[in-house]
């Protein structure tokens, strides 16, 4: 991980008073903050809350409204300073990759390299063929891009960000595009990078890249930095209330059954996207929603007569690795362990132990009088 | 393309091309149609019956004149009114006597019935800016009645027309001391004026040369369609008009009269039911000596089909790239530039393109004496750079718009962007759309006839109205026009073949590199 001497850094990014108006609606709202060499800066928040749009207005692609961005010395969001010079020194990764299609591998990385930075092509050639091989692609130099997967694209995205050698590094949610399997191969690089000191933002909402690669966390909403810190203080110690509900809601989820036809689909990718960030292990996933169908849908639901009210919580302790799963119900006591239906009763016994317990006692819990609580097995 | 594929595609091109030919053959053959029919005795009793009449033309006064409760068919000339004659989609057409007596031998099926309905009086014309040429010629033509010159003439153009073939003429040297004339000349009426190996003859030319000799002049002919001649005279881009032009009062207004040379008799013309076929194979003899082999007709097609690639070729070049252009332009100052190139986009939708050529021609271009050919690939050149531009346009937009902004986020200019990045990914789609615009251009300059150009399309009809045989002229024509077609998609889609990256060796992609020097 990187070290975080502030003092005795130099400054590559100095963000100042700046802010972004669509109308009545700022996104991004007097925001300053500074970017020291070696940063590697996670940006986090809820969506829509002008993550990207600060990312973007750092090379330009959006122009501010008002408020200066100073790169190292010189200040880009001056009249008249030449944006592809600006772009040459700040690199970007985008959430689809965006290759050209009519370039292979190694030419999506050289190409910009002659034709911008004057490289020769042996050069060239042998800078991409360097980055290429630090994201293990050098095996694919002369394929195009439409033969690649999505996890080896963004590698090379990342590969020809760097052959351009920049002073700093974008990422923009460079791991939503990509398919569960290929997030691993993507985090790995990110991190490699942040080994090697390249500073970087990212905008990520995955935790699990953030704990791994950043030194430093914004949490951004209502336009500004809401509050800053290592992964550390932001994920398990956070101090201000906005910051601890949206890193709570990435710790803790429930889910309200009100009915017999209620979306169980969303309720399932719901529980998916939460045990995901919350870097919990594929197997384990299953088995909660596993736990989840069969307890709820296959043993529950029918023994039910009238309206159902069953909430479903999981909850998530990063610091010590905690899972906990808990049902609660109103109405007659159900027979769980003991249901006619063998199938649902023996998957189910085969995640999980059930252990009855008193129902949470807070003001939301009105009417469950039944609770229990499922214990992974430890096999898991 | 493999070339396996391209054998395979170009195999079936030829099969589908001969499948075509084969229903145009058959076509011919179903027209041996020599069924009797009624035997008309008098121009009486044509009463009730179908006549065709030249329209516009004095002959066609004269027939609604003459003939009681006639039903009407108008054509625009001689050889479409035999046609229909011969098949019997008309009872009778109504023409100068001298159009059916030179072609008495090619049409053993047609003949005249005697009774005279009017008289025709014919001269040349001459524009308004002419005046002093008309009184020379009217002089020279009272001097030349007077010494039996015009007698002479007569009898050696007229006394055997249906000998049209071997009649002497030698064009006269002309001095042209005293200027040069603009001749504008419909040579589709033999004996007046016809084509013979590549040369104008005729009554009208001989009496013409002498003219000239008299007034130390010399003259430029161009010959056209007759509707072409009369716009030519009338909006002065020609001195004078030579196609034995028939006096009506209509005409005299927009064009001016020499005094007349020659009178003709308006006859009907009849079927009388003779056969006329020799027989498939001796018919089609007969067609393609007179298309291509009497009077080295086919010296004649070529011209024209260099015309055609002439126009075709410029515009095809000049307007890609005034296109490109365009397209550069839109792109750098959009707004204004854009809502143009709209603008003339939507007149070349909504406009036929004849009518458009003949407003550049006629209007735009009215008082200019610039030559046909030359109007035309400035006007198809402006066209077809509006088409590219569109073509560009669209397929651009088929880039996923992230490209550019990946290219951006590189350090790329907007310039670099489009040429190196947008460019290439969009020629994928851009191309075919360019292969058919290209096609649909080299179409479209088969209407240049009407300005008074000897193109491709309007040689072979100058063959088949002076032939009076629509099958060869024709069906070469089109042919020709296929042949250049198929040329022009093969070629394409070897260009797409050929800047398809994905074809590229790796010696080309790594082209300069030394990859055994160990980069890392």
């Amino acid at each position: 991980m990187n070290n975080t001497h502030e003092s005795t850094k130099e400054i590559v990014l100095k963000v100042s008073n700046l802010t972004k108006a669509y109308g009545e609606v700022k996104p991004i709202n007097q925001m300053s903050f500074e970017v020291y060499k070696n940063d590697a800066i996670a940006i986090i928040g809820p969506s829509g809350t002008g993550k990207s749009t600060l990312l973007r207005m750092i090379n330009m692609l959006n122009t501010p409204t008002s408020g200066q961005i100073f790169l190292g010395d010189e200040e880009v969001t001056k009249e008249g300073y030449p944006l592809n010079k600006l772009r040459l020194k700040v690199g970007m990764v985008f959430q689809s990759y965006t290759l050209f299609s009519h370039m292979t591998v190694i030419e999506n990385c050289m190409d910009a390299q002659i034709k911008l930075l004057k490289r020769s092509r042996q050069e060239a050639y042998a800078r991409a063929y360097d980055e290429l091989n630090k994201v293990h692609m050098t095996d694919h130099i002369l394929k195009y891009p439409d033969q690649l997967s999505g996890g080896q694209k963004q590698r090379v995205a990342i590969a020809r960000a760097l052959a351009m050698d920049p002073e700093i590094l974008l990422l923009d949610e460079p791991t939503s595009a990509l398919d569960p399997t290929m997030v691993s191969e993507v985090e790995t690089v990110i991190k490699s990078l942040s080994k090697r000191g390249i500073t970087m933002l990212i905008v990520t909402h995955e935790m699990r890249l953030a704990r791994a690669a950043s030194n430093r966390v914004f949490f951004l909403t209502g336009g500004s930095i809401y509050e800053e810190g290592s992964p550390e203080k932001i994920f398990d110690n956070p101090e201000r209330e906005a910051t601890k509900n949206f890193v709570k809601r990435i710790k803790k989820k429930e889910w309200l059954i009100k009915n017999k036809d209620f979306d169980f689909l969303t309720s399932i990718s719901e529980i998916d996207s939460f045990c995901r960030d919350a870097d919990i292990s594929i197997k384990t996933n299953k088995a909660i929603q596993s736990i989840f169908e069969e307890t709820v849908t296959q043993i529950m639901l029918p023994q039910i007569k009238g309206q159902p009210l069953i909430k479903f919580t999981l909850e998530y302790s990063g610091q010590s690795q905690l899972l906990r799963l808990m049902i609660e119900y109103a109405g007659p006591k159900l027979r769980i362990t003991d249901t006619d239906n063998e199938m649902a009763k023996n998957l189910l016994l085969y995640y999980s132990d059930i252990i009855e317990v008193e129902p949470t006692s807070d003001d939301l819990n009105d009417g469950f009088n039944n609770a229990f609580e499922l214990k992974l097995k430890k096999s898991l | 393309m493999t070339k396996k594929k391209l054998k395979k595609y170009i195999f079936i091109e030829l099969l589908f091309t001969l499948i075509f030919i084969g229903i145009f053959l058959c076509l011919l053959v179903f027209n041996q149609n020599n069924e009797k029919g009624q035997k008309f005795k008098n121009p009486a009793s044509l009463k009730g019956g179908t006549i065709a009449t030249w329209s516009g033309s004095l002959s066609n006064q004269i027939a609604s004149k003459s003939i009681e409760e006639a039903h009407f068919a108008f054509y625009t000339n001689p050889v479409d009114m035999f046609q229909d004659l011969r098949t019997r989609k008309v009872d009778a057409c109504i023409l100068p006597s001298y159009r059916i007596k030179a072609l008495k031998n090619d049409y053993p099926d047609l003949s005249i019935l005697d009774q005279s309905l009017g008289m025709s009086q014919t001269s040349f014309i001459f524009s308004d800016k002419s005046n002093e040429l008309r009184k020379q010629f009217n002089e020279f033509l009272e001097a030349k009645k007077a010494d039996g010159t015009m007698e002479m003439l007569e009898e050696k153009w007229f006394s055997n027309p249906s000998n049209y073939a071997n009649i002497p003429y030698d064009k006269a040297q002309l001095s042209g001391e005293n200027g040069t004339i603009d001749v504008a000349i419909a040579a589709d009426a033999i004996p007046y004026e016809y084509i013979r190996d590549g040369q104008i003859i005729g009554y009208e030319p001989e009496f013409l040369d002498l003219f000239c000799q008299e007034y130390g002049y010399n003259y430029k002919m161009q010959n056209m369609q007759f509707d072409a001649m009369l716009m030519g005279i009338s909006t002065s881009k020609y001195d004078i008009g030579l196609s034995n032009v028939e006096y009506t009062e209509e005409r005299a207004q927009k064009v001016n009269y020499g005094s007349f040379m020659r009178e003709e008799p308006i006859v009907a013309i009849v079927n009388n039911g003779n056969p006329y076929s020799k027989g498939l194979i001796e018919d089609l003899k007969l067609s393609f000596s007179k298309t291509f082999i009497v009077g080295s007709r086919w010296k004649g097609l070529i011209h024209g089909l260099l015309i055609t690639l002439l126009i075709s070729g410029s515009s095809i070049i000049f307007g890609s790239i005034q296109g490109y252009f365009f397209f550069l332009w839109t792109k750098n100052y959009p707004g204004i530039f854009k809502r143009i190139i709209i603008f003339f986009s939507n007149i070349f939708l909504g406009l036929p393109i004849v009518v458009f050529i003949m407003i550049t021609y006629y209007i735009l271009f009215g008082k200019s004496r610039l030559s046909g050919v030359f109007i035309s690939i400035i006007a198809f050149t402006f066209m077809f750079s509006i088409y590219v531009h569109d073509c560009l346009h669209a397929s651009i937009k088929t880039v996923p718009p992230e490209q550019r902004e990946a290219a951006l986020a590189l350090g790329y200019t907007e310039g670099q962007t489009l040429v190196h990045i947008l460019i290439p990914q969009a020629l994928d789609s851009f191309l075919p759309s360019y292969k058919n615009e290209i096609i649909s251009l080299l179409k479209s300059t088969s209407i240049v006839g009407y300005i008074a150009v000897n193109d491709l399309t309007r040689q072979g009809d100058l063959i088949r109205a002076t032939t009076y045989d629509a099958f060869f002229p024709l069906i070469t024509v089109a042919l020709v026009y296929l042949l250049l077609t198929w040329i022009i998609i093969y070629f394409i889609k070897l260009l797409l073949s050929y800047v398809n990256p994905k074809r590229r060796k790796p010696s080309q992609i790594l082209k300069g590199i030394d990859t055994n020097s160990d980069p890392l």
